[in-house]
């Protein structure tokens, strides 16, 4: 056992190896975990239609072309125009502010169609969310989020009301709190449903009337939208539907592109490409150390064998056969690369507990990214340990005995 | 029981074969005592390899209990040696890094299942182990006291957890011998045994493989000393790979 420091040093490549192994696994698990928690908020059968912000130029050609703008007939459009669709929301940022209170942050304002609380799951604490009726009969009824109710206090009870700009809205219903990540997803991220305040759509006299020549408007409360969800029946039809989608608002906008489609499903599988070049370079990495931590082992192999040729020689003479001997190298070697493999894992998962803790990312270790790199420790104590327990097993006994 | 017949070892070196061993025929009988003698190079130690099932001849047949060794697999032969041979050597040859006890238990690592239940057997530690349907644990216990029970024999039970380093050459020899006595084996056989030993220390060392003999053991040994080889029942003396006489 001369040879501790020096079997120490050889592990040291498992050691980086299962580490980087153990890391990526669980930075990946992380990434796709928190990916698909935000996808799942946005809803993986909805699309979102959202509104751009034209420049001068953009809009005065939008004006000739007679586009003007995300609106709720769009939303109707779509709804009968594709059969995938079952139901549609719209939402209309409002660009207001409560009176008579002061919070620390002030509440996104959205005025929204009955149907969005269904299409995005959410739930209520207390009390109900705005109805049709609410929404035709443009009741001045609101319902809040978590950390808005809890600000206001005693006000923001069911019950009490609010006051936007010059009108005051009657509470009526409290949401559940939901986790929101804060930092943004690069092109479309969750609300944060805490901060915020809805109103029924056409309660805030946003109506407008685009009657010029658009024979197929027959819907008289128009109202111009910030975004509308359309949401399949299935996940299976988001990307067939959202083509179809493309098509109705190419020719309801007149070629104008002042709106976007996202499909939130889609941007999984974008995320997921990213991720897989990232897993691919991460395993390039592991892998090379892997190899040259093998060579190393099969490097201190060779040299514990040459250097027990005589106990080889004895274990030989007192009745060991040669797969005795290959048996007694291997388990050594196996012995070896797992001790390797455990510090690796021990210190990858500490590595990535570190990682989430000052870098942010968000790390998750599974039962897999343990046993992955274990294992590969191993089969590398077999795979890199076989030449040397060969070499040792296929000595003539007497020679070995002889050796010095 | 064993049948040497037109036995020849060459080696190569350098493109040239060498003979090591010349025609040998030899039969030594179970229980036989025998020293083989000769100047060094002569090919004794070859000789007792190939006994030994170590090593096999490059032609010739040896018959072992009427086993042909040259056909015998790796499997077989090792076998073999794990049960009915026991090796000592000049330079002892034990583990440095096993005590006293894991040197003498070592065979039993190697005897499997089969031979080991054949070694409880064939022993008669208690006169009542015969049954072959032992529990593991009991063949474990029994392993243990017959490993004690050699290594109280060639007189070391006080020295059971000392590395071979921390003992005399005697001592070491000793524990040779008791690693070969442990698997009950049918022969011992010893190259030059007391060649490291001072006369004293070989005679107590002879003494052992005396006690080996009086039970029904054959012994082989070589030997560069003629009073040691009087102690055999019949001397064989080598020259030049050939045995000169009988
Ligand atoms: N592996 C080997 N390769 C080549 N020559 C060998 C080998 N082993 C032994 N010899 C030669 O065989 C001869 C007999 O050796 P050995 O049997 O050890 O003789 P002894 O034990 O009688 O001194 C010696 O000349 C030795 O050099
Ligand atoms: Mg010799």
């Amino acid at each position: 056992m001369q040879h501790k420091l020096r079997s120490a040093l050889s592990i040291l490549g498992i050691i980086c190896g299962t580490m980087a192994v153990i890391v990526m696994i669980s930075i990946g698990e992380g990434a796709r975990q928190k990916v698909v928690g935000q996808i799942e908020q946005l809803g993986i059968k909805n699309i979102y239609i959202n509104t751009i912000n034209l420049t001068e130029g953009q809009r005065l050609k939008a004006r000739r072309n007679l586009s003007s703008g995300l609106n709720t007939d769009d939303a109707e459009r779509i709804k009968t125009g594709c059969g995938y669709i079952m139901d549609t929301a719209c939402l209309k940022e409002v660009s207001a502010s409560l009176i008579g209170v002061r919070l620390q942050t002030s509440p996104q304002i959205v005025a929204t169609s009955s149907s969005y609380a269904s299409l995005l799951n959410l739930s209520l604490l207390q009390g109900r969310f705005i109805s049709k009726h609410d929404v035709e009969s443009q009741n001045m009824i609101c319902v809040l989020g978590d950390t808005v109710a809890k600000n206001l206090g005693n006000g923001g009870k069911i019950g009490g009301s609010v006051r936007i700009e010059n009108n005051l809205f009657k509470i009526i219903g409290i949401l559940n709190r939901l986790n929101h990540d804060t930092e943004k997803n690069s092109v479309i991220s969750a609300r944060n449903y805490n901060e915020i305040i809805f109103i029924p759509l056409n309660s805030f006299g946003n109506k407008i009337n685009i009657s010029v020549n658009r024979n197929n408007n027959v819907f008289e409360n128009t109202v111009n939208v910030t975004e509308i969800i359309a949401q399949t029946s299935n996940s299976k039809e988001v990307v067939i539907a959202g083509k179809m989608i493309k098509r109705i608002m190419e020719v309801a906008h007149n070629q104008i592109d002042d709106y976007q489609i996202i499909i939130p499903m889609e941007l999984l599988k974008q995320t997921q490409k990213i991720q897989q070049t990232f897993t691919l370079v991460l395993s390039a990495i592991a892998s090379i150390s892997l190899f040259v931590g093998g060579i190393g082992i099969m490097n201190i192999m060779l040299a514990i064998v040459y250097e027990r040729t005589r106990e080889i020689g004895i274990r030989r003479a007192v009745g060991a056969t040669q797969s005795d001997i290959v048996l007694q190298f291997l388990t050594e070697s196996i012995i070896l690369t797992s001790v390797g493999g455990s510090a690796g894992i021990l210190t990858g998962a500490i590595a990535a507990g570190l990682l989430s803790l000052i870098a942010g990312w968000e790390t998750i270790i599974t039962l897999f990214s343990i046993l992955l790199p274990f294992v590969m420790s191993v089969l590398i104590g077999v795979f890199f340990g076989l030449y040397p327990a060969y070499q040792a097993a296929k000595m003539d006994p007497v020679s070995a005995l002889r050796h010095e | 029981m064993i049948e040497l017949t037109g036995v020849s070892k060459q080696y190569q070196i350098a493109g040239n074969s060498v003979s090591v061993l010349k025609d040998i025929d030899l039969s030594i009988e179970k229980g036989e005592f025998l020293a083989i003698m000769g100047p060094s190079g002569s090919g004794k130690s070859t000789l007792l390899h190939i006994l030994g099932c170590l090593d096999r001849p490059t032609a010739g047949t040896y018959h072992l209990e009427g086993n042909n060794v040259f056909d015998a697999s790796d499997k077989e032969l090792s076998g073999f040696r794990a049960s009915h041979i026991g090796f000592v050597f000049q330079n002892f040859n034990l583990i440095p890094v096993l005590d006293v006890f894991e040197n003498v238990e070592l065979p039993f690592l190697y005897s499997h299942f089969k031979n080991q239940a054949d070694f409880i057997r064939r022993s008669d530690l208690n006169g009542k182990l015969n049954s072959n349907r032992k529990s593991d644990f009991h063949a474990q216990v029994e392993k243990k006291q017959r490993v004690m029970e050699v290594i109280k024999k060639v007189g070391l039970s006080d020295r059971l957890k000392h590395k071979p380093s921390e003992l005399s050459g005697g001592e070491m020899q000793r524990v040779a011998i008791a690693r070969a006595m442990v698997m009950n084996p049918k022969m011992i056989l010893a190259d030059e045994p007391t060649g490291n030993l001072d006369s004293k220390t070989g005679h107590e060392i002879l003494e052992l493989f005396k006690i080996f003999h009086n039970a029904g053991g054959t012994v082989i040994m070589i030997t560069h000393d003629i009073e040691v080889a009087s102690n055999a029942e019949k001397c064989l003396q080598m020259r030049d790979g050939r045995i000169v006489n009988s």
